[in-house]
């Protein structure tokens, strides 16, 4: 076990987990926007598969790799949309709509992939691109840190970004708020002059936005190309990260760098003989942990502050 | 004709209809795709009833299927999605498996202890979301989903180390012993005895969910949890009772499955009847009576798609799509929402109007 250690506390494995937990962060991030405005989007894990394709693809025959990402993106942004669509406007149940657009980009992503490439499981026949890693200069030179921090995909620098971005735009902007009002209580939004069916639709297209860069980052950074079913759960993961975050931006990157750890873990010990099959349980197996964690903790806060409000009250009466 | 009467013929005019478009939709791709769309069309449309083993592969994939929307019809009346259905097919299958290749009885305990290992495992391991759920208020659709992945790699986990058979090229469990498969009831196709057990199944739901206090506290806690509450109903013990039939039954699809059609056990990813089930759930409007018809017409179009992905140069799993449309258009209550409402209001108009008349 001593080579665990000493390969735990390497920068390679702090490196490792910033890469892993890329994909999470984004997924989080489109999940938590969705959310504030009340509406549970389960699309993105769907949602990154068609971005991750379509990111593939498009520049396999554009040949710039930005325009491809640009492509990708509006694909994200479109799934949104068609979810928005669906269960706003048809007034769809969410839970329905989601399994069956997560459906469509299953069987979609394969069908496509499919028509285009002639082969069903990836598109290791395409000439894709991939986007970038990025060297911070002087950063890069420092030892250790410069390993740790320096050199990931540009679409990681994105991500830390995003998660600034986004308590911006939640807490900062007038289009935050709306999206929070929205979200809380839609009719008093609506008492007042907004319309909050196009308030919850700019967050679905920002929430799929969110997402196609998770999908992206996948496909065009961490692999070279498209696999089907290449997401394997993060989508979902990211759902738990943001329900365990709070509902604060911040409190859902931590929680996807958690799962993150887990990701990297399970990564490191397949050189340590333990099978595969136990290792690869261990993400989904720490989700459903995490979830029950966050939700107790929730119900502990919820009864404390029920027992002050109690307190409180009785001091007034006394 | 009753509002309720009109309601409930017009939502089968909304099925039908949406199920048109999605075909429509599906011919549509095809054409986009394919260098010979109208034989591809011809197979997809055709193909299930050309030849008598492609119909009985109809109905070997009307099997499990059965069994899986029934346990979402289940699962899903009590309001909450759990998804753990995918997951329990594919223990199911892998639990019948195991238990036929270790246990050594033969013939009818074989098979029994099979189903009811599947069954039972799975219907407990269906409850663990439902009880975080209920319990901790954990998400229920993270929970059951992230469940059917542990269930995924524990399950190949028990492939690759327990029952895994060394003297084959491929990733494949020891031959289940010829005691515990199941004895086809037509020849030239593999429809084995499982089928008797689909239909004693969905008689038995449908009892349960339409003709017993249980069903109907289940139905009742779905349309409204407070109203059930303040009545009395035990809600953690209804939703943990339909939770531990939900998994049951997809277990023991994965067991028919598993024992009917396979030499051995060797899938390696979720099978995906589990969805399959949430869909032909969703056509039956979740009631386990429209559940065969459901199920059918899932089990032609899958068997279409099948054939025409080996004639033709379209991919099957534009089925998958063209499922997944046939889910919105059905679900969405704004879908021809207009139309219902018009004809209600036209409704009411001409009763209203009608015992003037005969009073007069």
């Amino acid at each position: 076990m001593n080579g665990f250690w000493s390969v735990i506390f390497s920068a390679g494995f702090v490196a490792t987990i910033i890469r892993v937990t890329t994909p999470i962060i984004f997924a989080s991030m489109a999940c938590l926007i969705a959310k504030k405005a009340g509406v549970r989007n389960i699309t993105i894990e769907g949602t990154m598969l068609v971005s991750a394709l379509a990111g593939v693809v498009a520049s396999a025959y554009l040949k710039n790799v930005w325009l491809a990402v640009l492509i990708g993106m509006l694909a994200g942004v479109g799934i949104g949309l068609f979810l928005g669509y669906f269960h706003i406007i048809m007034d769809t149940d969410i839970w329905l709509t989601g399994i069956a657009i997560n459906l469509i980009a299953n069987g979609g992503t394969v069908f496509a992939m499919f028509a285009i490439t002639g082969d069903k499981g990836s598109t290791a026949s395409l000439a894709s691109l991939t986007v970038p890693n990025i060297n911070i200069p002087i950063i890069k030179d420092i030892p250790i840190l410069g390993e740790i921090l320096s050199g990931h995909s540009f679409f990681t620098y994105l991500a830390i970004v995003s998660v600034i971005v986004m308590y911006v735009l939640l807490y900062k902007t007038p289009l935050g708020l709306r999206i929070r009002a929205v979200g809380e209580y839609s009719m008093a939004a609506e008492s007042v002059g907004e319309n909050s069916n196009r308030i919850k639709l700019i967050a679905l297209a920002l929430s799929g936005m969110f997402a196609s860069f998770g999908g992206m980052f996948m496909s065009m950074s961490y692999a070279s190309r498209f696999v089907r079913d290449m997401m394997a759960g993060r989508g979902f993961i990211g759902i738990a990260a943001e329900s365990m975050g709070g509902g604060h931006p911040f409190g859902a990157a931590f929680a996807a760098a958690i799962f993150g750890v887990a990701d990297a873990l399970a990564n490191v010990l397949q050189s340590f003989s333990i099978p595969s099959e136990l290792l690869l349980m261990i993400p989904y197996l720490a989700t459903i942990v995490g979830l029950v964690l966050y939700s107790i903790r929730r119900q502990e806060a919820e009864k404390k502050r029920i027992q002050k409000m109690r307190q409180s009250n009785t001091v007034k009466e006394g | 004709m009753s509002n309720k009467k009109l309601l409930q013929f017009f939502g089968v005019i909304k099925t039908m209809l949406a199920i048109l478009i999605a075909m429509v939709l599906a011919f549509l791709f095809i054409m986009m795709v394919s260098k010979e769309p109208l034989a591809a069309i011809k197979s997809f449309l055709t193909g299930p009833f050309s030849t008598v083993r492609r119909f009985g592969n109809l109905i070997e994939y009307f099997i499990p299927v059965c069994f899986t929307a029934l346990g979402v019809c289940v699962m899903f009346s009590v309001g909450m999605s759990s998804v753990i259905g995918e997951g329990s097919v594919f223990f199911g299958g892998l639990l019948a498996a195991w238990v036929a290749i270790s246990s050594g009885f033969t013939g009818m305990p074989a098979k029994l202890s099979s189903f009811l290992m599947a069954g039972a495992v799975c219907g407990v391991v269906a409850m663990i979301p439902m009880y975080l759920k209920l319990k901790f208020d954990a998400d229920l659709f993270v929970g059951s989903l992230m469940l059917n992945y542990v269930l995924l790699y524990l399950g190949l986990y028990i492939l690759n180390y327990v029952i895994r058979d060394p003297d084959v090229g491929m990733t494949a469990s020891y031959a289940i012993p010829s005691g515990a498969v199941l004895g086809t009831l037509f020849k030239g196709t593999k429809v084995t005895s499982a089928l008797i057990l689909a239909i004693v199944a969905m008689v038995l739901v449908y009892v349960l969910m339409d003709k017993t206090h249980i069903g109907y506290k289940m139905r009742l806690i779905g349309s409204n949890m407070k109203f059930a509450k303040y009545s009395g109903v035990n809600i953690f013990a209804m939703c943990m009772l339909s939770s531990f039939l939900g998994g049951f039954l997809s277990g023991v699809g994965g067991a028919a499955e598993i024992l009917g059609r396979h030499n051995r056990f060797q899938w390696m990813a979720l099978p995906g009847f589990g969805w399959d089930g949430i869909l032909i759930a969703t056509i039956a409007g979740f009631k386990p009576k429209f559940v065969p018809i459901a199920a059918l017409f899932i089990a032609y179009i899958k068997t279409g798609a099948d054939i025409m992905n080996r004639t033709s140069d379209v991919a099957s799993e534009l089925v998958v799509v063209i499922q997944a449309f046939m889910i919105l258009l059905i679900a969405a209550k704004g879908f021809l929402a207009g139309t219902q409402q018009k004809l209600i209001v036209k409704n009411i108009k001409a009763a209203a109007a009608q015992p003037a008349e005969s009073e007069a």
